[in-house]
């Protein structure tokens, strides 16, 4: 015979009625805009020293570090006698990118950093990839 | 008198289909803000102010979409069914007491004395509609959506029936205005309560539970919605419909809802009777108004709870639907009765 | 022949040789900087510090000689201390550059210092900087990276037999550096990147090209001359980036030349031939006419000229070849540079004895040309002018190729499978290390398309040609392997 447990149906009851009067969760999005919490990982920037060069020294770590692959990087020499190294091209696929900020993990230079920039659209592929340029003026 | 009672009854008749079919679009945004409230979320909220014109874009929306016939349907059932779904539960709200009587005139579209029974037998012909359209859609999972439905709603109408037996042998009547009229002595004289017979309380409080379980059922709504489970049928008996076909299907089911919730308010809620707000002999303008109110407000609560109901509860399996429609509603309904009987023949004949 | 107990076990030492060699040579693992088996020991770096039991302190392995009863202990928490000691010191004015230094990921100083030593620095005072600059064309010197092990030094001492590096400045401040005016500029002066245990010297043409670990590494072998050296294709994004010499005593031991390392800028420039005319049916068509001659290239594979071989003989058809020969042998060390700049000539006169100058006078001509610096020699012209139907091979776009009725580009060594037979008569595996371009087929493929054969893959091919070539006979790519073997008659 099944067990017919009239009392919990009350109390499943009781529970939507709490939803029903209770805080609602939505954020209604073009009116509310949503403000990500400190350290939210969103698009990447390269950040610039006190002299506006770039910080970046082409390592390599950040590729290293990424888990999807999405960082491509050509490195050359530097006009600057501070350093060896800097990138001639700096790369990122943002559509393979998996915003898990290992790559600012891993940057030695603190050169590469997670914006909490998000709501960047792109009508193509290629708009996504961000260039040496695009990545420095954000 | 007779053309100014003609006008009247006309002009009370109108207002009952107007409620009719107003109430659906209604119960539509009602449903889908008190569902998104369940589920913390705000609803629809963009159409109008505070999205009430929402059903009017989703009628707007349903219009003009594509009528769509499936080929090697039955094109002539395909076109009855919807409006055999929709119909049947639109008339049944002819014999429905909306309210107290103004003047002379009751506001009752149709002064029925056996208007309960007229009620089930109209309310049973809209399961020929979601068979015959489940059939005619030419689509296997239409046709056990339909099938479905007719099982469901047999196994369910015995229920229905004892139930609303309680209410009627409380009343010792058929007639929905003797029916309202025997609750107005007072909120313990309701016949969930016992109609007026403390012995009976069990019993009215059984009967209105097993009412609006056997109701639930009918109207096809969870925790009983099998006939149009997507999970395992898509959509049911309705896959194949769209467009303002598929609206039919769908105001059907709401205008049926409207239509339970009211029966259950006439029979075991005391009707449009409320101490303190309506009294039976005011026949003022203002009196009958308010007991309209009162008979509105009750019916809503009811629709309320279809519809938290239907968001708290899930789906039952189609075994556990004849386990308890058969094993459990049935006996316990049977029981109810014959309890009632019993306290009727022990309280002097009369319950 | 002294006996030694090494790490508990008794092991026999030929006479003469130091504890390190008994070591290396019983598989007991010993790090160190300064020692390589190809340069006489120095003994500065002190890594290679062992327990002996001749003496109360640890010794530098790569200097202390076997003598009898001596027991060597290379583990150990005494041992571990002292190489954590000796790494300390290195590390001192080692510069935390490893994130853009070239040479991290196959470091030295980068391994064992992971290995033995936790990564805290205890030192407090500035870092002695010191200079960075060309010191040749082909290398340049972080210095503030060295650390002093002179192997390179050595090496343009004993093997290139040049001299031109030497360690300047004292204590901390010494540092490799040239004389003025006297760059490093020897056959094979980047040998000493390879022998830098860090990354002091750098290859000025991979410099930034590749983090090593991105890099893809194909063993294969140089074809820039006969000799054949053993190496190791470091190619990233189908590009060669370099290639590294590999160990083999017969051929080249650890050692390869500036020329065979750099000699890959061809595989992408732009002169590159990639669109091909015509078919291989449609050589093979032209051919079976009559009067047709084939001229072939000593920088084909083995499979290549064996398939060539059975054309010729279908066709009826003769065979001149094209050679190379450029400079005078030189040797360093166990490296011979050949003045024969093509990889499989030794092949081609086992397969066809003595080798024929280009035929005249034929109607038809299939030249297979894979040497790339070669482009139409005048009696190669002459003949190409003189004949009805041309068909061409080649690696690079040219005179010869515009005049061709049938095209079909030529892959170059780095880009298929096959084997070379060198100087010594030794067959050593070539294999594919990047992609073609696009458009262009292996030989091996498309000879057999021209021969109407069931296509077979390069492997397949030296089978068949084993069976009938007495010279490889008995030898499959199993038996090859990564070092090569001798083949019959040598």
């Amino acid at each position: 015979m099944t067990n017919y447990n009239i009392g919990s149906l009350f109390k499943g009851m009781f529970r939507t009625f709490q939803h029903l009067v209770g805080k609602k969760a939505t954020l209604e999005y073009p009116e509310e805009k949503y403000i990500p919490r400190k350290g939210y990982r969103g698009e990447h920037r390269l950040k610039k020293d006190e002299q506006g060069r770039m910080k970046c020294v082409a390592c390599f770590m950040c590729a290293t570090a990424c888990p999807a692959e999405c960082i491509r990087i050509v490195a050359g020499p530097s006009p600057w006698p501070d350093r060896d190294k800097i990138p001639v091209s700096f790369e990122i696929d943002l559509l393979k990118c998996i915003y898990c900020g290992m790559c600012e993990e891993a940057c030695p230079c603190d050169a590469i950093e997670l914006t909490p920039t998000f709501t960047q659209i792109a009508t193509t592929r290629e708009e996504k990839i961000y260039d040496l340029q695009k990545l420095m003026n954000r | 008198m007779v053309t100014k009672d003609v006008l009247y009854k006309l002009v009370v008749f109108l207002a009952t289909v107007g409620i009719a079919v107003g109430l659906v679009p209604i119960m539509t945004i009602v449903e889908r803000r008190v569902a998104a409230f369940i589920q913390n979320r705000w609803g629809p909220n963009r159409v109008g102010p505070w999205g009430l014109l929402q059903p009017v874009a989703d009628g707007i929306k349903a219009f003009f979409k594509e009528e769509f016939v499936p080929a090697r349907a039955d094109r002539l059932l395909h076109f009855i069914a919807p409006m055999l779904v929709f119909v049947p539960p639109a008339i049944g709200f002819a014999v429905i007491p909306w309210g107290n009587q103004i003047g002379s005139v009751k506001l009752q579209a149709v002064n029925l004395n056996i208007g309960v029974l007229f009620m089930m037998s109209v309310l049973s012909i809209a399961v020929y509609g979601l068979a015959i359209g489940g059939w005619a859609s030419n689509n296997k999972w239409s046709l056990l959506g339909g099938l479905r439905a007719s099982a469901q709603l047999i196994s369910y109408e015995l229920t229905l029936g004892l139930a609303i037996l309680v209410a009627i042998m409380m009343a010792e009547s058929v007639d929905p205005q003797v029916i309202v009229a025997k609750q107005t002595r007072g909120i313990l004289s309701w016949n969930v309560f016992g109609g007026g017979n403390l012995l009976a309380l069990p019993c009215g409080l059984l009967g209105i539970l097993l009412l609006y379980t056997a109701a639930l059922a009918e109207n096809n709504r969870l925790p009983f919605d099998l006939p149009e489970c997507e999970q395992e049928l898509v959509g049911g008996y309705h896959t194949e419909y769209s467009s303002m076909k598929f609206a039919m299907f769908f105001m059907g089911e709401y205008v049926a809802m409207v239509n339970m919730s009211a029966i259950v308010t006439m029979l075991y809620l005391g009707g449009w009777y409320f101490p303190g707000i309506t009294n039976p002999a005011d026949h003022s303008w203002l009196g009958g108004i308010l007991s309209v109110g009162v008979f509105m407000a009750k019916t809503f609560a009811i629709l309320f709870v279809y519809v938290w109901i239907r968001w708290t509860f899930p789906r039952f399996k189609y075994n556990q639907l004849m386990n308890l429609g058969w094993k459990g509603l049935l006996p316990l309904s049977l029981a109810n009765v014959a309890l009632l009987a019993v306290v009727g023949v022990f309280t002097g004949g009369k319950p | 022949m002294p006996k030694i107990k090494l790490n508990g076990k008794e092991v026999e030492v030929a006479p003469g040789k130091t504890v390190l060699q008994a070591c290396v040579d019983n598989g007991a693992f010993v790090p160190h900087y300064c020692w390589h088996p190809g340069l006489s020991p120095a003994g500065n770096c002190r890594m290679c510090l062992v327990k002996v039991s001749n003496s109360r302190k640890l010794e530098a392995s790569c200097m202390y000689p076997c003598s009898d009863n001596l027991e060597v202990t290379t583990e150990g928490p005494e041992v571990a201390k002292g190489r954590q000691d000796v790494l300390e010191f290195m590390l001192i004015n080692h510069p935390l550059d490893c994130p853009i230094c070239d040479k991290a990921g196959e470091c030295d100083l980068q391994d064992y210092t992971y290995a033995y030593r936790g990564g805290v620095s205890r030192f407090r005072d500035k870092k002695v900087i010191k200079h960075t600059k060309d010191l040749g064309p082909n290398v340049r010197i972080w210095g503030s990276r060295c650390i002093a092990c002179t192997r390179c030094v050595r090496f343009c001492e004993e093997v290139a037999g040049t001299g031109e590096l030497c360690l300047v400045n004292r204590g901390d401040h010494s540092v490799v550096d040239v004389f003025p005016t006297i760059p490093i500029d020897n056959p094979v002066s980047l040998n000493v990147v390879d022998l830098c245990p860090v990354g002091a010297l750098i290859d000025r043409n991979f410099l930034y090209q590749a983090r090593v670990w991105f890099a893809r590494e194909t063993e294969s072998v140089c074809a820039s001359c006969a000799r054949g050296c053993n190496v190791k294709i470091t190619a990233l994004d189908n590009r060669i980036k370099r290639m590294v010499p590999r160990v083999n005593a017969d051929v080249n031991t650890w050692w390869m030349c500036d020329e065979g390392r750099l000699n890959t800028r061809y595989l992408a420039d732009d002169r590159r031939l990639t669109a091909s005319k015509g078919s291989a049916r449609d050589l093979d068509a032209a051919a079976r006419k009559g009067n047709f001659g084939i001229v072939l290239s000593t920088y084909q594979t083995i499979e290549e000229m064996w398939l060539v071989k059975r054309l010729a003989e279908a066709w009826k058809a003769p065979v001149g070849f094209l050679t190379l020969t450029r400079g005078e042998r030189k040797k360093f060390g166990g490296l011979v540079i050949e003045p024969d700049k093509t990889p499989n000539r030794r092949f081609a006169e086992k397969l066809f004895g003595e080798l024929k100058p280009v035929p005249a006078g034929c109607k038809g001509l299939f030249v297979l040309n894979g040497i790339p610096e070669l482009e139409g020699p005048p009696e190669l012209m002459a003949a190409a002018n003189g004949a009805e139907f041309l068909a061409v091979s080649d690696l690079r776009k040219g005179p010869l190729v515009e005049k061709a009725q049938v095209v079909l580009p030529a892959c170059a060594w780095a880009e298929k499978d096959g084997t070379f037979m060198n100087v010594d008569g030794r067959v050593q595996r070539i294999r594919k290390a990047i992609e073609p371009p696009a458009a262009v087929r292996a030989e091996v493929a498309w000879l057999q398309e021209a021969l109407g054969t069931e296509p077979l893959s390069a492997e397949g091919v030296f089978l068949q040609a084993a069976k009938e070539v007495p010279a490889l006979a008995g030898l499959d790519y199993g038996k090859l392997g990564n070092q090569g073997a001798a083949s019959n008659g040598h």
